[in-house]
């Protein structure tokens, strides 16, 4: 997922603290967590997946899907050339796309090149979409992500047997809301012919449960609009569809609006003022004086943030990306543990038995060169959490079922302790020291 | 990307005045009937209506207008698309005789094909996997009655990507694995058991797949594993398979990753187990674990019989692998130790000193999909680029 920090002023107080608690807060290099250690967003502006950019607008990922021959570069190409044209389209070359390190030490390619433009409204990072398996994989891997996406049918050809294929993509990645763009309407002999690319495509998108009677159809020339010809047919219909994605298509939270959520690495018992944890911000914020919830492994505990510190200076409130220090009301260093979460109260629950869609690492990737079957036992490593994990598949599988390093496979994780978890939570399988895929939660069960 | 060179500006002006002058309206054909003869047939907008049209709007005439049109459209669309990358696809895998099973030996049969396509989502589409599973068919059918000349011609080279193992136990002269040359395919009729009969020939219903999918569909290797049943009825073939990530059909299936591999039981008590119904479902139960265990395990030999009893976790020889891929519970007793152990169990072990008996594997084929293809790197953004630069004021 996309981090999005929002530069927000500098909201603590910058008083030196008398006293600090905190003398061990994990550093960048001796972290052991997964995360990287995010600066300050208010320093720096600080992105995991993709260049610097302004932050003034709300960001979404948008991904074009369709057919070889159907003009996705083309109509992607007209898109920046209208945009650029009223100053808000420049692009991006891959090359400058920062890669996270642990990426590169997992040996996962990130193969999405991406192009950037903005809207009045919104600011749009667009991937081309070429294949099922790749996306899949750099979907869960966190390498690429689509919040939206348009799918591109030509008006010659009408929907295709792969649309279907496009569609399932959608749904399977969890894209709830889709612009269709119908291109090379100066190449059909009949207009009434559009009448009924329409009609079909309503009718397959209420059939993969998108919303067929509103989706916007917008239909034209990509081609038109980039030789600057046709006006009517060609940039008016290009900026009628890039109003349609600012207006269907829905902006993802962000994380600093999510409710709070801190992982936890350490725990500490500082003489005179009791247990303190330390970890990071995952989302959301907090301020002293707040309840919470200390989640996972255990039964859950409620308690109070007493106070909070990071850099040893005390803070007012702490929030996303943040690696800070908590201290809790009234509880034992025995009691917290790392591997567990401090959380708003029923933000998120904890849960022993997951459906996941997992990619396995090929050999080349750093991941196993044999294949499994069910009851294989990896490592579940999410946040700080370091779970047992049991495979099995979803029901009418073959009992006898292989999975082969390189296969996106859906799985039923069945967690020999509870850990904090809900969908759409990424996590990394591990045997012994070894990385051998990444998943995503798509169900929870228990 | 590639993005074909659209017709010139001329024709761009021609459609234009078309779409927009009202004078000169096109013939209006009823959206319905378009709209049906899509449904039964996934045919192009414009070549349904172009078939409607053509038939004067009876539908049973326009559906054989465009099985006919397809090909020719097809075939037009490939010469078209022929310089491009088909790197996804699947392997298809008929399995026409899998040999000793009790009854009469029909000896071993079957045939595996690999179908490219362009983009995985073409290759996850139904009918492209049952296409791939006919040719497969097609291929196990029609090899020994391709002239005899032409086979030797063709020679029984290994392609690259395939490993096979020259038997030196059974007959050396004999392979089990060969290469079936696809352009001698391509002309075979496409087979067609359980539909009704196809008419149709293997390069035909690949054109018309390429109009129906409009992307570059290519025949890329296909072999033939045949063998007749064994004089005597001390011996027996058994042939297991596996295809990992694909789809099952009644007769054959398709995968990312196929297997064939032939096992051979030589015993004085083979014959009495003719009618031992538990000993036939164990033995395709061991043939399809070997199948699987060299999908899983990067194999490219049968190996020697050893002693080893453990296996060896990183052997490329099937025969001295950690049998980890064995149905139900698996072992990390080598290939071979299991074998022996299995047949001896039965009763058909080997007899002390002849190492020729009991059970023994001859030969395998894995293919995977794409492997040896040098896929194109895609880079969106800068086609994006190049392209907007091309029409930058």
């Amino acid at each position: 997922m996309l981090k999005v920090h929002n530069s927000v002023a500098v909201v603590a107080p910058l008083r030196a603290a008398t006293r600090s608690f905190v003398t061990r807060i994990p550093n960048a290099r001796a972290s052991t967590s997964r995360s990287a250690w995010a600066p300050r967003p208010s320093l720096f502006a600080f992105s995991r997946s993709y260049a610097v950019f302004s932050r003034e607008k709300p960001h979404l990922n948008i991904g074009t899907i369709g057919h070889v021959d159907h003009g996705k570069t083309t109509l992607t190409a007209a898109i920046t050339k209208v945009l650029s044209e009223s100053g808000g389209a420049k692009f991006t070359d891959y090359a400058m796309i920062d890669k996270a390190p642990e990426e590169k030490a997992r040996g996962i390619t990130i193969n999405s090149a991406h192009v950037e433009y903005e809207t009045p409204a919104r600011h749009y990072g667009h991937i081309d979409c070429p294949g099922h398996a790749d996306y899949i994989k750099n979907m869960i891997t966190g390498a690429a992500q689509m919040d939206g996406a348009i799918i591109v049918v030509s008006a010659t050809d009408g929907q295709m047997p792969q649309t279907r294929e496009h569609l399932l993509l959608a749904r399977q990645v969890g894209i709830q809301k889709l612009v269709v763009w119908v291109n090379k309407i100066d190449a059909i002999d009949d207009p009434e012919m559009l009448e009924l690319v329409e009609m079909e495509m309503r009718e397959l998108l209420t059939q993969y449960s998108f919303d067929g009677d509103n989706t916007p159809i917008i239909m034209g020339s990509a081609l038109a609009a980039l030789e600057g010809r046709d006006n009517e047919i060609g940039s008016d219909r290009i900026k009628k569809l890039v109003q349609a994605c600012d207006d269907w298509l829905e902006l993802p939270v962000r994380d600093l609006d999510k409710p709070f959520l801190m992982s936890v690495e350490s725990v500490y018992s500082i003489a005179g003022r009791g247990t303190v944890v330390t970890g990071r911000v995952e989302r959301g914020s907090i301020t002293k004086g707040a309840d919470i919830e200390i989640l996972g492994l255990n039964d859950s505990i409620r308690t109070t943030i007493t106070g909070l510190e990071m850099f040893h200076r005390e803070l007012e409130r702490a929030q996303a990306g943040d690696n800070c220090g908590a201290l809790l009301r009234s509880i034992k260093r025995e009691q917290v543990h790392r591997g567990q979460v401090l959380t708003v109260p029923g933000a998120i629950k904890a849960h022993k038995k997951i459906v996941a869609t997992l990619y396995i690492l090929t050999k080349d990737e750093g991941g196993r060169y044999t294949p499994f079957t069910q009851h294989y036992k990896p490592q579940l490593f999410i946040r700080t959490a370091d779970i047992t994990a049991t495979v099995s598949f979803p029901e009418g599988t073959p009992e006898d079922k292989m999975v082969m390093p390189g296969d996106n496979v859906e799985v039923i994780l069945n967690l020999d302790k509870h850990v904090a978890i809900e969908m759409g939570s990424r996590f990394t399988l591990r045997e012994g020291n070894k990385t051998i895929g990444t998943g995503i939660v798509t169900k929870i069960l228990e | 990307m590639h993005l074909t060179t659209r017709p010139t500006a001329l024709i761009r002006a021609a459609t234009r005045s078309r779409y927009y002058a009202a004078t000169e309206t096109p013939e209006k054909v009823p959206l319905a009937l378009i709209k049906e003869l899509r449904s039964m047939t996934n045919v192009s907008l414009k070549d349904a209506r172009e078939a409607l049209l053509q038939s004067r709007y009876d539908v049973r005439l326009a559906l054989n207008y465009v099985r006919h049109n397809a090909i020719k459209v097809g075939k037009k669309k490939a010469e078209m698309l022929k310089d491009r990358t088909a790197a996804e696809g699947v392997i298809g895998l008929c399995m026409l005789s899998g040999g000793w099973a009790g009854g009469i030996d029909w000896g071993v049969r079957a045939g595996i094909v690999e179908l490219n396509c362009e983009t995985d989502f073409v290759a996850r589409n139904a009918d492209f996997h049952d296409l791939a599973r006919k040719i497969a068919e097609s291929a196990g059918f029609y090899w020994d009655h391709t002239p005899r000349d032409q086979r030797s011609r063709h020679g029984l080279e290994s392609t690259e990507a395939s490993h096979w193992h020259r038997n030196r136990v059974f007959d050396s002269t004999k392979q089990f694995i060969s290469t079936f040359p696809t352009d001698e395919l391509l002309k075979a009729p496409l087979v067609n058991i359980l539909d009704a009969p196809g008419a149709t020939r293997v390069q035909s219903a690949i054109w018309e797949a390429t109009a129906k999918f409009g992307e570059k569909i290519h025949l890329r290797r296909a072999a033939t594993l045949l063998h007749p049943p064994p004089r005597s009825s001390d011996r027996g073939l058994r042939v297991g398979s596996y295809a990992h990530g694909g789809k099952q059909f009644e007769l054959g299936e398709t995968g990312q990753v196929v297997s064939l591999v032939v096992v051979q039981m030589r015993s004085k008590a083979l014959p009495s187990k003719a009618n031992d119904e538990k000993f036939i479902g164990d033995l395709n139960q061991l043939c399809t674990s070997l199948a699987r265990q060299v999908v899983g395990y990067q194999t490219t030999d049968v190996g020697d019989r050893s002693d080893l009893v453990k296996g060896v976790p990183d052997s490329a020889k099937l025969y001295d692998q950690p049998f980890a891929m064995l149905t139900p519970e698996p072992t990390k007793d080598s290939v071979n130790r299991v074998l022996i152990n299995w047949a001896e169990e039965r009763g058909i072990g080997a007899i002390e000193g002849d190492s020729d008996d009991g059970l023994s594997i001859l030969d395998f084929v894995t293919w995977t999909v794409g492997e040896g293809i040098e896929k194109e790197e895609q880079d969106f953004a800068g086609e994006v680029k190049k392209m907007a630069n091309k029409y930058a004021l």
